[in-house]
């Protein structure tokens, strides 16, 4: 028994407790309950199925048109401000949608400075005009597709530069129009990028909770909350949400397969497309447009949340705000160390599975561990709900039987059942990155290693471990960040008297008290700028 | 058929060839050679309409498509191009590719014209496979099929090869130039691989230091090459020194391994170093100093020679041994290629005759 088979063991129990909720939720199918599907068949759920369809879809297709154009004028042309835009169009993915979504209803709505600005220029009165709601699907469409268009934009980036540049040659040979080529040739190469993204951003807009309950339209994930805490049916809830995992499926699906293609149209042996150089008029015109999506997805609400940042810190109270940072900074550091640690494990046992065969299925582990990341955060929170509701009362029946004593909800009242279902949401983030680090560590230098000292602890500690460092860096920033982020599974599993800057901001915005909201909106802004600024930074290095 | 007449290309202001002057006749394969980076592949990207002209002029069948002023567009100038990473296009079929380029084609003959095209390369049953199904081989001819279909002047090969095995190259490259030859097309490729050039071209050009230095068949090239660049870039060999003399009956020079004489009369204005002295621009003074390239086939192995060599190096190539070896005087150095039964190791002597045939020699670098 070495340390290898200790190693396998562990990351098999952990590995299992992480994907019970899944299949809690999916096991809830087999106990319907006539009653209330009558009820809900009757009444809301062809809602719920409508509006989600039309939401994945809205977003689907805004993200596709506006990541696609982005792409391919940034990789297509050279113009003044480009070096700048690389920067800015890449923000909206610091700002959360349910965050964006508040800040526009407080720009938009009747008493809103835009409206209130058109009243005062041509003296209408409140029937006088007609004016988008923005608190509705359309709103949430268009809240959805300005903050989740980078998805789409990053991959077809990555698609369009690189294709040969050959290609374009062919095309001018043969006598091809620039349009005739981008339609036949470019477009149908940068598609399964592109749909990739758009499947992605498409699984964000399903898993949404903060911008649907808040704009008041009824979708799965709001439907899922209503049954769970309205009807007080936690098997109607899961059984809801078996529903809405049908729908991730086909998108995953649809994510698995556009990946494969990609890796064939996407080679980097050719040299990559010269950009073509644009001054004037349609260099300043092409700036505006691709500066338009930066614009509505980040520097104005930035601006306005910073406003009210302002006149929030004239009058309000600050001492909610610093415990507020305190238990938000704690949970997702926590989070993130324990999520990424254990994603170490599991690369480093597949690592070493790699190297010598075992009979640990390691790789479906962490092909199921993956699947987190698609799943909304909402089902999750009723599938680890299940599951330590359970628990807690087999153990106080346990302790009742044993000692007469009743410890109480001591799992699903605390903070490990939060973390638990952070783990459950974001393994696959972390695990993207540990898999990549031990990725570009060549095993031959393993090999080296173990030739050298045949010590596994030597070889982690002082050879894996510092060439992996920078990849355990960028997961734990981006599962902290995550953490930080994640509305719906904190807001329904975190303890009594329990806030973080999220769960606040939200709770405040939906009383309507946008001002008081926007310190903890922009603080979750601001620290998701980290893993942007980091991003950007690989893709222009990789760019170049 | 092909002429490049006092071209001269450049990126910005950096000039990257200068003054050069090609022609190619209808059916001949040419070949442009040269270390990366000497601008071969910019050459192919001005004929082909994708690199302006700073000067000079670029003729195609004696009609004017590229000089300082005129750029024809590509797809006018009926050029082929086979692409150094083939540039199939991954989500087209293979009979796809090939129809891509015959869109001016009516539509019922395209079918047709494809088939054709892919029968020649012997890929006729691949016609509805995708590029990533196919070997390398395969995909080079899909290339070349989809570049020769829609029936160009010229068809242009950049580093045809460059995506191949190296141990597939040369064979592949014999049956490139069958399948040229068999559609009668005249041809120019790229290359930095002399071999590939010598299995495929009727004329090669040697490109360097912004010039073309020779453009001549193989042997010329290897026998009489006209610059020191191309006599090292050519092949094995060695230089020795020696002193030129003029007698009445001819011109000679005298080396350690003996006298040679000079193959041509001469004309008396000046030499730069590094210009062969031979034939047409063969010119120098009684006296002076020079450089004389031996080959290793120039160098016999013969045991009862009185001239005897001592063995620093050798490299054994099957049939034959290639020696490393140092004459008596000066510590000159000659190869010898030897048959493979004269067995000698490093440190031994053997006798060796001086059996010249081309007298080529530069004017001396060290005098």
């Amino acid at each position: 028994m070495n340390a290898r088979f200790w190693l396998s063991t562990v990351v098999c129990i952990i590995a299992a407790l992480v994907l019970m909720p899944l299949f809690i939720v999916g096991a809830s199918v087999f106990s319907i309950d006539t009653n209330l599907w009558g009820h809900l068949l009757d009444t809301v759920f062809t809602e719920y199925v409508l509006n989600s369809l039309l939401l994945a879809l809205g977003v689907g297709t805004g993200t596709i048109v506006i990541g696609t154009y982005l792409a391919y004028t940034m990789v297509n042309y050279a113009f003044w401000g480009k070096s700048l835009l690389t920067w800015l169009v890449l923000l909206p993915l610091a700002m959360p949608a349910y965050i964006i979504a508040y800040t526009y209803t407080g720009l938009l709505d009747f008493s809103g400075p835009v409206q209130s600005m058109l009243r005062e220029a041509f003296g209408w009165e409140r029937a006088d005009y007609w004016f988008w709601d923005v608190r509705s699907l359309s709103g949430a469409i268009v809240m959805m597709i300005l903050v989740l268009y980078p998805y789409v934009y990053i991959l077809a980036r990555s698609a369009f530069a690189e294709q040969s540049h050959s290609f374009n040659k062919v095309s001018q040979l043969a006598g091809y129009s620039r349009f005739e080529h981008v339609r036949r040739v470019s477009l149908p190469l940068a598609r399964p990028a592109i749909l990739t993204g758009a499947s992605l951003a498409m699984m964000e807009s399903l898993a949404d909770y903060g911008t649907v309950a808040y704009f008041g339209v009824s979708t799965f994930s709001t439907g899922i909350f209503r049954t769970w805490f309205g009807m007080g049916s936690v098997q109607g809830a899961a059984q809801l949400s078996t529903v809405l995992c049908m729908f991730v499926l086909v998108l995953l699906v649809l994510e698995k397969h556009s990946r494969k293609d990609a890796s064939r149209y996407q080679s980097r042996q050719a040299a990559s497309v010269k950009p073509k150089q644009l001054s004037g008029i349609a260099g300043i015109g092409l700036f505006l447009l691709c500066l338009a999506p930066a614009v509505f997805g980040f520097i104005i609400p930035f601006i306005q949340l910073t406003a009210w940042s302002f006149k929030f810190a004239e009058v309000g109270d600050l001492g909610d705000f610093v415990s507020l940072i305190q238990n938000s900074l704690t949970l997702a550091a926590l989070g993130a160390l324990i999520i990424v640690v254990f994603a170490t494990a599991v690369s480093y046992c597949k690592r070493l599975t790699q190297q010598s065969p075992s009979k640990v299925p390691i790789k479906s582990i962490e092909q199921a561990l993956s699947l987190g990341y698609a799943l909304p955060g909402i089902v999750i929170a009723v599938g680890v709900l299940i599951m330590a509701g359970w628990s807690d009362r087999q153990i106080n029946l346990f302790t009742m039987a044993w000692f007469d004593y009743r410890p109480g909800l001591i799992i699903s009242g605390g903070m490990t059942i939060l973390i638990f279902a952070y783990a459950v949401r974001f393994i696959s983030v972390a695990l993207q990155n540990t898999e990549t680090g031990f990725m570009r560590i060549p095993p031959k230098l393993d090999q080296a290693a173990l030739s050298l000292s045949g010590s596994y602890r030597h070889l982690l500690s002082k050879i894996q471990l510092p060439l992996l460092s920078a990849s355990l860096i960028s997961a734990l920033l981006l599962v902290f960040v995550d953490i930080l982020k994640e509305l719906p599974a904190t807001l329904v599993l975190r303890p009594f008297n329990f806030n973080t800057l999220a769960v606040r901001a939200y709770e405040l915005a939906s009383d309507e008290r946008l001002i008081d909201a926007a310190l903890p909106a922009i603080s979750i802004v601001l620290v998701g700028l980290l893993p942007v600024v980091l991003l950007t930074r690989q893709l222009n290095k990789a760019s170049t | 058929m092909l002429t490049l007449d006092h071209l001269d290309l450049a990126y910005a202001n950096t000039a990257v060839l200068d003054d050069i002057n090609i022609t190619l006749e209808t059916g001949e394969i040419g070949c442009v050679l040269g270390p990366s980076g000497c601008g071969k592949t910019t050459l192919l990207q001005a004929i082909a309409g994708f690199h302006p002209v700073k000067s000079g002029k670029i003729l195609i069948e004696d009609k004017l498509v590229s000089d300082a002023k005129t750029n024809l567009a590509p797809n006018a100038r009926a050029v082929g191009v086979v692409f150094q990473d083939f540039a199939l296009f991954p989500h087209m079929s293979i009979i796809k590719n090939v129809e891509y380029g015959l869109h001016t084609v009516e539509k019922s003959q395209r079918r047709a014209l494809a088939k054709e095209h892919l029968a020649l390369v012997g890929l006729e049953a691949f016609e509805d496979a995708y590029p990533h199904e196919l070997s390398g081989g395969q995909q080079q001819r899909a290339a070349i099929a989809r570049a020769v279909a829609p029936k160009p002047r010229l068809l242009l090969l950049d580093e045809p090869f460059s995506s191949l095995d190296p141990g597939l190259r040369e064979r592949v490259a014999v049956d490139i130039r069958n399948l040229i030859k068999r559609l009668g097309i005249t041809a120019l490729l790229v290359t930095h691989d002399q071999n590939e050039a010598f299995a495929m071209a009727d004329k090669i050009g040697v490109f360097a230091q912004q010039k073309c230095q020779q453009w001549d068949t193989a042997y010329r090239l290897y026998h009489e090459p006209n610059t020191r660049f191309v006599a090292n870039f050519i092949g094995e060999g060695t230089f020795i020194s020696g002193e030129v003399q003029q007698q009445e009956d001819g011109w000679y020079v005298n080396t350690q391994l003996g006298r040679l004489a000079l193959p041509l009369a001469l004309d008396s204005s000046d030499v730069s170093v590094g210009e062969a002295l031979s034939l047409s621009a063969y010119n120098c003074t009684d006296g002076q100093r020079v450089d004389v390239l031996v080959r290793p086939d120039d160098i016999v192995h013969k045991d009862a020679s009185p001239l005897k060599a001592k063995v620093i190096d050798r490299r054994f190539r099957g049939a034959q041994i290639l020696y490393r070896l140092t004459l008596p005087n000066f510590e000159e150095q000659v190869l010898c290629l030897a048959p493979s039964h004269h067995d000698h190791q490093i440190g031994e002597s053997f006798g060796i005759r001086f059996s010249i045939e081309h007298v080529i020699c530069f004017a001396s670098t060290s005098s």
